[in-house]
Order: structure tokens, then sequence, then C-alpha cells
């Protein structure tokens, strides 16, 4: 995720609460379009209208789900989650990449049944109103979706901002298609939900493997890793450093690593070197939680050769 | 991580470390340091559903490769079974042309597709770690109970409106002489597999072997099921599989919520139950040299336990000889849990004093 990147200038409490501002208005954003929505069906009767409403209110649904995930990955720290909640978050993920993929099955059906039986588009014109607003009022939730992830790299706003993205493109995909139809191209709503629901499973991928790798503790990227080897070995005391591993729980990352010191050092000395080393690495990954152990450099000669490198 | 302390030491020393502060005090007030252990907040957590770990129920822990072993016997014991029935059945269908024997074959061959699954996954969970995995790849294993979990639950759904639709229309039972003898045959192939698995789990405490071994079991109590409807209709009493499709129903959702409750403790990073991390806390007290110890963090990943502890020394130790204790520390863990992953980091007392109370 290119997101993580930027992180560093964001203090945590700042990304909690943007993380917290995004999921409220998900839901809020939802519960609007549904009302817009359901207005407009009881007044026009029409069947794509309710269609479109069903739509919604399983978006509200997932980000209702999300917006729970998100307080619980963000709540410290307890005794039963020592290492924090930040988990829940590629948990919440993982959810929204299967409903996601769901309603892409969904549409593959839905095309193949009117390749098959073509069906004429009615052009409800309180229909397009009320889908011009909701495209309006989707693209302004997606923008802020997208400033919050490329702030706090959370997997879990990139997951919930997927299923509107697809929202507003299914709803251009429909009124374009109802411009060829005015033209006399027909069937190309079929076509467009074919190639639309690729997308959607393209990008359901996407965010499961995220959501997987975070879970099954997999390294940080290279550049990540290569950023804290730098850092550690800029220290005027630190002789060396080994078996740094890190893994990511949310917005935190977490490493542990080994660095080498003379002999000699008090245990005091020694301990000061390794607060120092942390503290430069917390500046620059934030949230971090980070365990610097501390081994003596003869010792360190002596460790077996690593199957991989550091 | 001594979060606290090093925000302590910090806020003293050269180090201009405001960042974080907050959070820091927030995460160090869970802590509880061995002065506080009498109001331990985490003795009094919910364990409604606590692994069944090796390390808790044998006195003889078992050994990595032991447990790596077993588990791989285990999930190739379920193919070749899946396989075995199969074939039987296959051999049965031919010979008979029985619609029940082909439903049963077609479960077999959904078996074999989940015993195929794990086999690949839980070998991938036993692979040492790697580049992109420096941690392991042990979460692969609860990976896997969640997904059989889902499979579980889908084919308890099915059990579910089949016992239904019965009640709604029933169908009289056809007692297939070659099916029950085939029947028989399935429950002590599986029954096996079922004790083999249950064994391994309690040896392991690998959540996947657990998932199995549920299923297994699962399908044991629906063969008897099956023939005990069959005896009780030949009496007279019908609608029995009904009820017994709707139990056995209730009984795998059962059996599935505690699977997914144990895969996410193991995914979302849940502490190692209570006994063990006073098993922990006694052992590293143990050592005379350590004066005291803070922060146990524990987590588990497959069959590999993470524990993170912070001890407390005497200030003039010099680096070399505080690093000697931390190793024996070491040893004497793994003593105890041989194939646990640990980080032990050593605090200078003097600094640890200055800590603030919770």
């Amino acid at each position: 995720m290119d997101a993580i990147e930027s992180q560093s200038a964001l203090a945590p409490e700042d990304a909690a609460s943007l993380m917290r501002l995004a999921t409220y208005s998900a839901v809020s954003v939802a519960v609007v379009l549904i009302s817009a929505k359901a207005m407009a069906w009881l007044y026009s009767d029409s069947l794509s209208l309710l269609a479109t409403l069903v739509d919604s209110c399983m978006d509200a649904l997932a980000s209702m789900i999300n917006l729970l995930a998100v307080r619980k990955a963000l709540s410290p720290a307890d005794a039963e989650h020592r290492f924090g909640h930040g988990k829940f978050e590629p948990l919440a993920g993982l959810g929204q990449a299967a409903f996601v993929a769901g309603s892409a099955v969904f549409l593959v059906v839905e095309g193949i049944r009117r390749i098959i039986t073509p069906q004429p588009l009615e052009a409800f014109s309180l229909g397009i109103g009320v889908m011009l607003f909701a495209m309006a009022a989707t693209s302004a939730l997606l923008l802020f979706q997208r400033h919050v992830v490329r702030r706090t790299g959370s997997l879990a706003i990139h997951a919930d901002s997927l299923h509107y993205r697809t929202d507003l493109i299914v709803s251009a995909s429909v009124i374009v298609s109802l411009v060829l139809a005015a033209f006399g191209w027909e069937g190309f709503d079929a076509l467009f939900a074919m190639a639309i629901a690729l997308y959607i499973f393209y990008s359901a991928w996407s965010i499961a493997k995220q959501s997987l790798d975070q879970l099954l503790d997999r390294e940080l990227p290279d550049a990540q890793r290569e950023d804290i080897i730098r850092l550690t070995l800029e220290h005027g005391l630190v002789r060396g450093m080994h078996d740094l591993r890190t893994r990511r729980a949310g917005i935190t990352a977490f490493m542990e690593l080994h660095i080498e010191l003379d002999d000699d050092l008090s245990l005091l000395q020694a301990h000061q070197v390794g607060v120092e080393v942390k503290a430069k690495l917390q500046e620059q990954f934030r949230p971090a939680e980070i365990l610097v152990h501390i081994d003596p450099a003869s010792v360190a000669r002596d460790l077996p050769a690593r199957d991989f490198p550091l | 991580m001594r979060v606290c302390f090093e925000t302590s030491l910090a806020a003293k020393s050269i180090l201009a470390y405001s960042p974080g502060h907050d959070k820091a005090d927030k995460l160090g007030n869970y802590d509880s340091g061995l002065y506080k252990s009498s109001n331990n907040v985490f003795s009094l957590g919910i364990h409604l559903n606590t692994p069944t770990l090796c390390m808790t129920d044998s006195s003889t822990p078992t050994t990595p490769e032991e447990a790596a072993r077993l588990m791989r016997w285990a999930v190739q014991a379920s193919v070749v079974v899946a396989i075995a029935l199969i074939a039987v059945k296959l051999v049965a269908w031919f010979y008979s042309g029985s619609l029940s024997l082909l439903a049963t074959l077609v479960d077999s061959c959904m078996d074999l597709l989940a015993s195929l699954f794990s086999l690949v996954v839980v070998r991938r969970a036993l692979s040492p770690a790697d580049a992109h995995y420096r941690f392991g790849h042990g979460k692969f294993e609860p990976l896997v109970g969640l997904i059989q979990a889902a499979f579980l639950a889908g084919s308890a759904v099915f059990l579910l409106f089949e016992g239904i639709r019965r009640v709604i229309s029933p169908e009289p039972l056809a007692a297939f002489g070659l099916g029950i003898g085939i029947m028989i045959f399935a429950i002590f192939l599986t029954g096996g597999l079922w004790l083999f698995q249950r064994y391994v789990t309690s040896r392991t405490g690998s959540v996947a072997m657990q998932a199995a071994s549920v299923h297994y079991r699962a399908d044991v109590v629906v063969s008897l099921s099956v023939i005990a409807s069959l005896i009780l209709s030949a009496n007279g009493l019908r609608f029995f599989d009904t009820l017994f499709a709707l139990a056995i129903a209730a009984y795998i959702f059962y059996g599935v919520w505690d699977i997914v409750v144990q895969s996410l403790q193991q995914l979302l990073d849940r502490e190692l139950p209570d006994a063990q991390r006073e098993d922990i806390t006694r052992v590293a007290l143990e050592h005379k040299q350590v004066l005291g110890m803070r922060d146990l963090r524990t987590r588990r990943s497959g069959l590999t336990a993470f524990m993170q502890l912070h001890i407390e020394l005497r200030d003039e130790l010099t680096l070399l000889q505080a690093h000697r204790v931390g190793d024996e520390v070491e040893a004497n863990l793994r003593q105890r849990f041989p194939d646990a992953q640990i980080m032990i980091r050593f605090d200078a007392a003097s600094a640890v004093r200055d800590l603030p109370e919770k």
C-alpha cells in the first residue's frame, strides 16, 4: 500500500480520529442515500430504484460492521490482547472483500441473464436525478476516504471505500448505457456489468491479500525494512544488528531487532543505547511497537548464519 | 515492549521523546509487573473456549519436530481415508446404481477436497520461517481452521434444509443392504481417523487438526444416525431421520463456533491461557539473578507460542553477564515450552524502580 509511506507525519491519535470520522461519514452517506432512494421509490414505484435501494442498504450494513471493527481495532491494548486490537482491521477487510466479491458474482449473473434475454432500459427521469445525487454524495465520500487512507494506511477504510467505488462505477455505467441506448446502441449494460465485475474481483482480491498479509504476520515492505536497518546502524555505539522481524496489525507496525554492542558496556549504558535506537525508530514509524534486544558483540559474532539475509 | 519504562526514562534522559507519550501511558496501564501480581487483571479474563494445548495437558511437552510429524501424518491419513472411501463407494455404486450411495459418494468427494486443501496449507504452516514470513508460517493454521469451519457450517446448513424438507414431504428410507455394509465400513474408517486426529489435537494443540476432527466426528455421527433411523423406521418409528438431522446440524454448529473462536483468537493475537502465563512468570523468576520481571506479552501462531518479557537485573552487571542470565532464563523457559519463540529484554533495575505506579 502506497499509503503507508506517508503516515510518518501523523500522530497516532490524529490517525485514530481521522479513521473514526471516515467510518461515521460512510454510514451517514449510506443512510442519506437510503432515505433519498426510499422516498423516490415510494413516489415512483420504479423497480430499478428498489434494486439500488437494496444495494444501499447492504452498503449501510457493511459500513456499520466496518465502523464497529475500526472502533475495536483502535481501542487500546488490554489484558487479553496485549499486542493491541489492530488485527481486527484486516479481519474487517477480509469480511468486506467477501462481501464485495459476492456482489460481483451477482453482477455477473445479472449480466449473463441480460445477454440471454435482453431487456430495454427504462429511462426514468426521477431515477436519473436520484442517481446523479447518489453519485455526487458517493464521490465526496470517496475523496475523503482516499485522504484518510493516504494519511493512515488503514486497511479497513481502504476496504470500505472499495464498495462505494464500485457503486459509483455501476451508476456511471448505467447512465452511459442509457445514453448509448438512446443512440440506438443497445446491450452495453450487460457488457459493462461483466467488465465491472472483473474489476471488482480484482479489487476484492487485492484487499483480501493485504488483509491476509497482516493476519499471517507477513514482513513489512522491503523499503521500510531498509529504513529500519539504516536508522538503527546510524547510532554511533551500535556495532551491528541482526534478526530484524517486522509485522503489522492495523495501523501499528511491530518490529523486533537485536543490536550488537561492546561487551564491556555496563547494563545501564547498554540499556541507554537501546532506548535511543528505539526513540529514533519511533520518530519515523508511528504508531510502532519496537522491541530492541541487546547482544554483546562477541556473542553476536558466534551466531550461526541465517538461511535468508537480514 | 516496556513502553511505560521507556517514556519515564526518556523524560529524565537526553532524549526528546514526546511523541506517543499518551499512548505509552495508556499502554502501560494494564501492565502487571510482579509487585502488582496480587491484583492481576488478566487472571479474571473470560476463557470460554480456552484451547486445549499440549503444554497444559500432558506433563511431557511435545517437541516441535514430533508435533509437525504427527500433524503431517494426520492430514495425510485423512486424504488416504477419503480416497479409500471414494473408491469403495464408487465400486458399490457401479454395482448397485443406488442413488443414496451416489449422495454419500459426493459427500466423500467434498471431504477429499477439504483434506487436500488442509494438506497443502498445513504443510505451509509447518514450513520454517523465510524472508517474507520471519515469524514463521504458523498463522496459516488458524486460517485452515476458519476455512474448514466455513465448509462445515455449509454442510450443517445443508443438513438442516434436508431435514426440514423431509418433514414437509416425508420419504421412505431405502434400506439398501450393500449400502449399510459400506456405511459400517466407513464408520470404522472415519472413526479411526477421528480418534487419531483427536490424539494429534491433544498432543499439538493445533486448531487445524481440531477442525478436521470435528469434521470427521460429524461424519461418524451422521452415518450412525442413518443406521439408527433405518432400524427405527423398520420398527414403525418414522421421522427420526429428520430429528437426527436437525440435532446433528445443531451439534456441528456448536463445534464450528468453537473452531471459529479459537482461530480468531490466534489471528487476533490473543494472550495465551492464564495457566501458561503464570508458568512463564514462575520459570523466569526462578533464576537467582532475576530481581523482577514485567511486561510479559504472549501470542500464538500455529504450533509456536511467542513470548516476550523484560527481566530486571542489577545495574552493575556487564552486558556480557546480563546476556548470560537472559540466555539461561530462555533455556529454562524452552524446557517447559519447547516450541516457543522467546524474546527477553533485560532492564537495569534502577531504571525500572522509577516506573509510575498503576
